[in-house]
C-alpha cells in the first residue's frame, strides 16, 4: 500500500503541472467541440437558463412540427374543396333546362357528365395525407364515402340510392299517378281535390285554392287530411280561372290553373264550359285530373327524386337513410330508418353530434388550438353532391311524353339547389374556415420561429464557447506552463552538487 | 593534559563528525523518501573538571512541527472527504447527461413531450403512435439506469467503506507495534526516530479515513481518538468491524435499529460491547465519512428525486379524480362518493368545519391494505396542512367507512350506504359541524375503460398487481420506483391504445382526447413535489414535472460545482500545508551538501589535530 500523505518537493511540482495541463485539456476540449462543458454543473449558475431554454425550444420546436404536418394537410383540403366548389359551379352551367337529348336511350349526354364528376367528387372526398383522410370527420382511417356504383346502384342485398329514389317516386305518385290526391264529384256541381291520408310525407301538398271567378266557390284547404272543393254555383265565363297551389315534398310548390273555355276542345290547363253547370263541373274534373297527372309525372316526379337524395343523402349518427315503408310503396304513408343490413350508407366516416370543424383540432401554441376537420356529409360537401346524384341517377323513357317537362324541372331544381346566396351550403364555407386556420398557424409558426432563433442564441451564449476569448485563454496557460517548464529546469540545474 | 589528551579530543571530534555525516549520507539518500524528516545532530563539548576534554553526540533529533502535523492531519482528513464527495457529485452530474446532447435526461424528457405533440396532430398515424411508446421507453430506461447507477454507486460507496476499515485495521495494527518498540527505548539516550517517522505515516493515513486527534503520552507513546472521542488505539488497537452487504437497492437503507438496518455498519468492540459508531455519527470526515455520507444520504437523496419524477409521471396519466355528490338524510347535510375504484394507496379528500371553533381541517384518507402499515405518516402527502389517515380496506366498505367515522369523530356520519358509495354527512340539527366538501382520486387501471387516463407507466417490480398507485402497503411503492417504471406492456403491444380509450363504442381513429389529455397533464404545472436537498431540507416544488426534473439536474449541476470547489479550496490548503511540512521536515540537499562541507572540515581539522599531535609525539620520542 502507498503512503502519501507528505509530498515530496517533485509530487508538489508536479501536481501543479497536472493542473495546469488539466486546464490546457480542458480548453482545449472546449475549442474541439464549441461546448462550455460537458456536464450541467460546468455551465456554471446559468445552466437553469440552458435547461428551461432548451425546454422551451423543444416545445417551439414540437410545435413547429405539427404546423409543418398541419400544413400539407390544409393545402390539400384547399386544394380539394376548391376542386369542390368549381365542381359545383359546372354542373349548373352543364346541365340546361330545355337542352333535352337522349344520348343512350335513358339519360342525356349532361347526365353522363354529372356522373363523371360525380365520380370526382367522391374521389375528392375520400382525399388522404399520410394515410389520414381529411373528409372523414374523427375516423381518420375509413375512407368516408363509398364508390359511386355502389351508392347508386346498390350494394349485394342492399338498397343503393336508384332503389330509394325508385320507392320514393312511387310513394309520391301513388297508384294513381295523381300524387296521392283523389278528384271527386261534388258538392253539387263541383269538383272536390282531397289528400289520400293525412299526415304522410308523400306526394303533393294542397296548400291553397283561388278562383277569378264569382260563379265558382272554393273551399279549403281544410283539416288535416287537407281537402279544397270548387263547386260552380252558376256557368263561368271563358277566361276565369281556378287555382290549386300544391307543396311538393322537396319543398317546392307548384300550381295547377284551370281556366274556362268556350272551345270544345280545350288545351291543357283548360276546360269547356257547357250547357249546365254540372257538364261544366264534369268538364272542370276530367281537366283537374289530367292537369295533375302531368304535374305529378314531371314537377312531383323531379322534386320525389330531390326529395329522396335528401332522405338518402342527409345522413348522419342519428340521423340514418329514410326508406319509404313498403312494399307496397305507391300507397305508402310513412318513411322508416334504413339499416345497415338492408340500404347502403354513402358516408360511412365518423358523424357524431360535433360540429365537423372539432373533428380535427391541433394545438399550435400554448393555448392555441385550430380545428379543420371536416366531414363528407356536412351540408357544405354534401349539397352538390346529392343534387348531382339525382341528375346522374334519374332516368327517362324516349316514349314518355312528359320526359321533356320532366328534366326540365329536375334542371331547374338543381340550378336552384346549387344557388347558394348564403355561401353556408358550399363548400367554399369549409375553404374559409380552413383559410382561418392556415392564417392562425402561418401566425403561430412565424412566434415559433422567432422563438426557435432566439433560444438557440441564448442556448449557445451559456452552453457554447467563443472561440477568440478561448484561444487567448490557451494561449496564457500555455505560456505559463511553458515558463514553468523552463523554470523547473533551470532551478533543477541549480544544486549544490553540480558546483563542488 | 598532554599530548594523549590532544589524540583523545580530536579522536571524538572525529567520530562525531562521523556520525553527523552518517546522518546526512541518511538524509540526501531520503530525500525523496515520502514521510523521511530531515534529522539533525547536535554535538556537545565533553566537559571533565573544567576542561574540554572532547565532543560527543547528544542525539539524532527530527526536524518536525508538531503543530503543523496535527493541522495537516486535520486537513488531510478534510481533503479526502471533499475530493471523494465532489468525485460522486461529478459522477451524478454526468449521469444527467452532456447539455443539449440527445441524451441527456432534459432532452429526453422533451423528447416525450414533443412526440406526445406530434400523436396530437396525427393520432391515428401509426409511426406517431410508436414514437410516443419509443420515447417513453427512453425515458423509463434512463430513469431505471440513472437509478440502477446510483445504486451501483451505492455500493460502490459500501465496498469503499469495507476497504477503508481494513485499511484503518491495518494501519492501527502497525502503529501498536511501532509504538510498543517506540516505547521500549524509553530512559535510552537516543530516540528510535525512523521508527517515529514510520509510525507518523500509518497515523497520517489512518488521518485519511476518519477524523482523528493524537494524543501524546509518556515515553514518547500516542494514544489515538476519533474527534468524538472514540479511542482508537490506547496501547493496543482497537478492531473496527464492517458488515458489508453486497445487495444495494433504493429499499436497503441504514438504520439505528439493528433489526431494520439493510446496509453495513461500522462497530468497534466486539460482542455486546460493541458500539456502531454511525448511529451518532461518530466518525465525521475522511474517505470513511464521506463514504457513510454518500451511501446513506447524497446518494439516497438524488434517488428519491428520481423516484418522485417517476412516481408523479405515472400518477398524472393514470389518475382520475372522482367527484361527489350532495346528500342529505333527515337535516344531515353532506355527500355521497363512490370509492369503487380507490386503490391501495388513493387518497380521499374531506374538508370539514367544526362551526362552533370555525376551524376547518382537511383529511386524507388513504387506502391500505395492509394494517401493518397503519398508522400513516403525515408526510405521506406533500400538504403540509392536511391531516393525513391511513383506513384498512381490507376489512370491507363498511369497516373501512367505520375507521374514518372514527377518525373524524362523533359530529360526523360516515356510512357505507351501498355498494362501494360511501357518504359523509354533518351532525344536522344541532349545527355543530359541516362537511365542505369531499372529493377523491383513484388510478385507472384498464387502458381501455372509456377514461382519458390510462396506466401508461406501471411498476415492474409490483407483484400481483403491477399498477402503480403509490400505495403503503406496507412499504412506500415511491421507493426505487425510478429503478422499476416501465411502459405498459398493453401499450407496447399496441400503440394504438394510446388514442383508443374505448372499445365500446370503439374511439375513433382522429379522436384526440386522450393524446390531448396526455399533453395537458405532462404540461400541467400545478403538480406539487417533494424536493429533498442537503442544504434544504425538504421543501415543496410546484411546477411541471418538466419544471421538476429541470429543477433536480440543475441542483444536482451546482451541488457538483460547489463540491468541487471546496475539494479544490481543500486541496490548495491541504498542499500549502504540505509545502510548509516540507519546507520545516523536509531534506534540502544543498542544505545537507553545504553541511557535509562543512563536517567534511571538521574532519579534516581533527584528523591535522591528530597528525600534529603524532608528529610531536615522534619529535618527543625522536628525542
Amino acid at each position: 500500500m502507498s503512503i502519501n500523505t507528505i509530498a515530496s518537493p517533485m509530487t508538489i511540482l508536479s501536481q501543479r503541472f497536472v493542473s495546469m495541463r488539466k486546464d490546457l485539456l480542458n480548453l482545449q476540449q472546449q475549442l474541439g467541440t464549441g461546448r462550455a462543458s460537458d456536464t450541467f454543473g460546468g455551465l456554471g449558475t446559468d445552466r437553469d437558463l440552458a435547461l428551461a431554454f432548451r425546454s422551451n425550444r423543444s416545445a417551439a420546436e414540437a410545435y413547429r412540427s405539427t404546423i409543418s404536418t398541419l400544413d400539407v394537410r390544409m393545402q390539400v383540403m384547399q386544394t380539394s374543396v376548391t376542386r369542390l366548389q368549381d365542381i359545383s359551379l359546372e354542373a349548373k352551367g352543364v346541365l340546361q333546362p330545355s337542352v333535352y337529348q337522349l344520348a343512350d336511350g335513358s339519360q342525356t349526354a349532361e347526365q353522363k357528365v354529372a356522373r363523371t364528376q360525380l365520380d370526382e367528387m367522391a374521389s375528392l372526398l375520400n382525399t388522404q395525407v399520410d394515410g389520414r383522410y381529411l373528409f372523414s370527420g374523427l375516423s381518420t382511417d375509413t375512407e368516408p364515402v363509398v364508390s359511386i356504383d355502389k351508392i347508386i346502384e346498390g350494394d349485394g342485398s342492399r338498397a343503393g340510392f336508384r332503389q330509394v329514389m325508385s320507392e320514393r317516386r312511387q310513394a309520391d305518385l301513388g297508384a294513381t299517378g295523381l300524387g296521392r290526391l283523389t278528384v271527386a264529384s261534388g258538392p253539387g256541381d263541383g269538383v272536390t281535390l282531397e289528400e289520400d291520408a293525412a299526415g304522410h310525407p308523400f306526394g303533393f301538398k294542397i296548400s291553397g285554392i283561388s278562383t277569378t271567378s264569382s260563379a265558382i266557390a272554393v273551399t279549403g284547404p281544410t283539416g288535416g287530411q287537407d281537402t279544397v272543393t270548387a263547386e260552380l254555383t252558376s256557368l263561368p265565363t271563358a277566361g276565369e280561372k281556378v287555382r290549386i297551389t300544391l307543396d311538393m315534398p322537396d319543398g317546392t310548390s307548384t300550381a295547377i290553373e284551370l281556366t274556362a273555355t268556350n272551345s270544345a276542345t280545350p288545351g291543357a290547363g283548360a276546360y269547356t264550359i257547357g250547357a249546365d253547370t254540372a257538364t261544366t263541373a264534369a268538364n272542370l274534373q276530367a281537366a283537374l285530373t289530367t292537369a295533375l297527372g302531368k304535374a305529378a309525372n314531371t314537377e312531383l316526379a323531379a322534386a320525389s327524386a330531390y326529395a329522396a337524395a335528401d332522405n338518402f343523402f342527409n345522413i348522419d349518427d342519428a340521423n340514418p337513410p329514410l326508406r319509404v315503408a313498403g312494399p307496397p310503396y305507391d300507397s305508402a304513408t310513412a318513411l322508416v330508418a334504413g339499416t345497415s343490413t338492408d340500404t347502403v350508407s354513402w358516408y360511412v366516416g365518423e358523424s357524431g353530434a360535433g360540429n365537423a370543424r372539432q373533428t380535427a383540432t391541433a394545438r399550435i401554441d400554448q393555448g392555441q388550438t385550430i380545428s379543420y376537420g371536416a366531414r363528407a356529409n356536412e351540408l357544405a360537401l354534401r349539397n352538390t353532391f346529392q343534387n348531382l346524384a339525382v341528375v346522374a341517377t334519374q332516368t327517362f323513357s324516349s316514349t314518355n311524353g312528359d320526359a321533356i317537362a320532366e328534366y326540365d324541372a329536375m334542371a331547374t331544381r338543381l340550378r336552384t339547389n346549387l344557388d347558394d346566396p348564403s355561401g353556408a351550403a358550399s363548400p367554399k364555407s369549409v375553404s374559409v374556415d380552413i383559410a382561418a386556420a392556415q392564417r392562425a398557424m402561418a401566425a403561430a409558426d412565424d412566434r415559433h420561429t422567432t422563438t426557435t432563433n432566439y433560444m438557440d442564441d441564448l442556448i449557445d451564449g451559456i452552453e457554447g464557447v467563443d472561440t477568440e476569448d478561448l484561444a487567448a485563454k490557451i494561449l496564457t496557460v500555455q505560456t505559463r506552463l511553458e515558463a514553468t517548464y523552463s523554470v523547473t529546469s533551470m532551478l533543477s540545474q541549480l544544486s549544490l552538487t553540480n558546483y563542488l | 593534559m598532554g599530548l594523549s589528551g590532544a589524540l583523545a579530543t580530536s579522536l571524538t571530534g572525529l567520530s562525531v563528525t562521523q556520525k553527523g555525516i552518517t546522518t546526512v549520507a541518511g538524509n540526501i539518500a531520503n530525500a525523496d523518501t515520502v514521510g523521511y524528516t530531515r534529522k539533525t545532530v547536535t554535538q556537545k563539548a565533553t566537559v571533565a573538571g573544567g576542561n574540554v576534554i572532547g565532543a560527543h553526540q547528544t542525539e539524532v533529533t527530527r526536524e518536525l512541527d508538531a503543530l503543523l502535523q496535527r493541522q495537516m492531519r486535520t486537513e488531510a482528513a478534510n481533503g479526502t472527504y471533499t475530493s471523494l464527495i465532489a468525485d460522486y457529485a461529478s459522477r451524478i452530474d454526468e449521469g444527467f447527461g452532456e447539455p443539449g446532447s440527445s441524451t441527456s435526461l432534459d432532452s429526453i424528457y422533451n423528447n416525450f413531450l414533443a412526440s406526445v405533440q406530434a400523436l396530437s396532430a396525427s393520432p391515428s398515424d401509426y409511426s406517431a403512435q410508436v414514437e410516443v411508446i419509443g420515447a417513453a421507453q427512453t425515458l423509463t430506461s434512463q430513469l431505471n439506469a440513472l437509478s440502477n447507477n446510483i445504486q451501483s454507486m451505492r455500493a460502490e460507496a459500501e465496498s469503499g467503506i469495507a476497504d477503508a476499515v481494513d485499511e484503518a485495521n491495518d494501519a492501527l495494527q502497525q502503529i501498536e507495534q511501532l509504538n510498543t518498540a517506540i516505547m521500549s527505548y524509553a530512559g535510552a539516550n537516543t530516540m528510535p526516530v525512523d521508527l517515529l517517522d514510520e509510525r507518523d505515516r500509518y497515523v497520517d493515513k489512518l488521518a485519511e479515513l476518519m477524523d482523528v486527534r493524537v494524543v501524546s503520552n509518556q515515553n514518547s507513546g500516542i494514544s489515538i481518538f476519533t474527534t468524538s472521542g472514540v479511542a482508537l488505539f490506547d496501547g493496543t488497537a482497537s478492531t473496527l468491524s464492517f458488515d458489508e452487504h453486497s445487495t444495494m437497492t433504493a429499499e436497503t437503507a441504514y438504520s439505528t435499529d439493528p433489526a431494520e438496518r439493510r446496509v453495513g455498519t461500522i462497530r468497534i468492540g466486539s460482542g455486546a460491547s460493541a458500539v456502531d459508531l454511525l448511529s451518532t455519527n461518530l466518525i465525521r470526515s475522511g474517505t470513511i465519512a464521506a463514504y457513510v455520507e454518500l451511501r446513506d444520504e447524497i446518494l439516497p437523496e438524488v434517488q428519491g428525486q428520481l423516484d418522485e419524477i417517476a412516481s408523479s409521471m405515472a400518477l398524472a396519466l393514470s389518475n382520475q379524480q372522482v367527484d361527489s355528490t350532495a346528500a342529505t338524510s333527515g337535516a344531515q347535510t353532506g355527500f355521497d362518493i363512490d370509492l369503487g375504484g380507490l386503490q391501495q394507496g388513493n387518497s380521499v379528500s374531506v374538508a370539514v368545519t367544526d362551526t362552533v371553533s370555525g376551524t376547518t381541517t382537511n383529511y386524507t384518507f388513504i387506502r391500505v391494505d395492509n394494517a401493518a402499515a397503519l398508522p400513516l405518516d403525515d408526510t405521506a402527502t406533500l400538504d403540509p396542512n392536511d391531516t393525513v389517515v391511513g383506513i384498512d380496506f381490507s376489512g370491507g366498505y363498511a369497516a373501512a367507512a367505520a375507521a374514518m367515522q372514527a377518525a373524524l369523530g362523533a359530529n360526523y356520519t360516515v356510512t357505507n350506504t351501498a355498494g362501494s358509495t360511501f357518504q359523509f354527512l354533518d351532525d344536522g340539527a344541532a349545527n355543530l359541524s359541516d362537511v365542505d366538501s369531499v372529493s377523491a382520486t383513484q388510478t385507472i387501471t384498464s387502458v381501455t375503460g372509456g377514461t382519458a387516463e390510462l396506466p401508461f407507466f406501471v411498476d415492474a417490480g409490483g407483484g400481483a398487481s403491477h399498477y402503480y398507485t403509490g400505495s403503503f402497503d406496507p412499504d412506500s411503492q415511491k421507493t426505487g420506483f425510478s429503478a422499476r417504471i416501465s411502459i405498459n406492456s398493453a401499450l407496447l403491444s399496441d400503440p394504438s391504445l394510446l388514442v383508443k380509450y374505448s372499445t365500446s363504442p370503439a374511439t375513433y381513429s382522429g379522436d384526440t382526447t386522450r393524446v390531448d389529455f396526455l399533453a395537458d397533464r405532462l404540461a400541467d404545472d400545478g403538480i406539487s413535489f417533494q424536493m429533498t436537498s442537503a442544504a434544504n431540507g425538504s421543501r415543496t416544488f410546484n411546477g411541471s414535472i418538466g419544471d421538476y426534473l429541470r429543477e433536480v439536474v440543475d441542483y444536482h449541476g451546482s451541488q457538483s460545482t460547489l463540491a468541487s470547489q471546496r475539494a479544490e479550496g481543500q486541496s490548495i490548503v491541504v498542499s500549502s500545508l504540505e509545502e510548509r511540512f516540507y519546507n520545516e521536515s523536509g531534506v534540502d540537499i544543498d542544505q545537507e551538501l553545504a553541511r557535509l562541507t562543512t563536517l567534511q572540515t571538521s574532519y579534516a581539522a581533527n584528523a591535522r589535530v591528530m597528525s600534529t599531535v603524532k608528529e610531536m609525539l615522534d619529535i618527543l620520542m625522536q628525542m
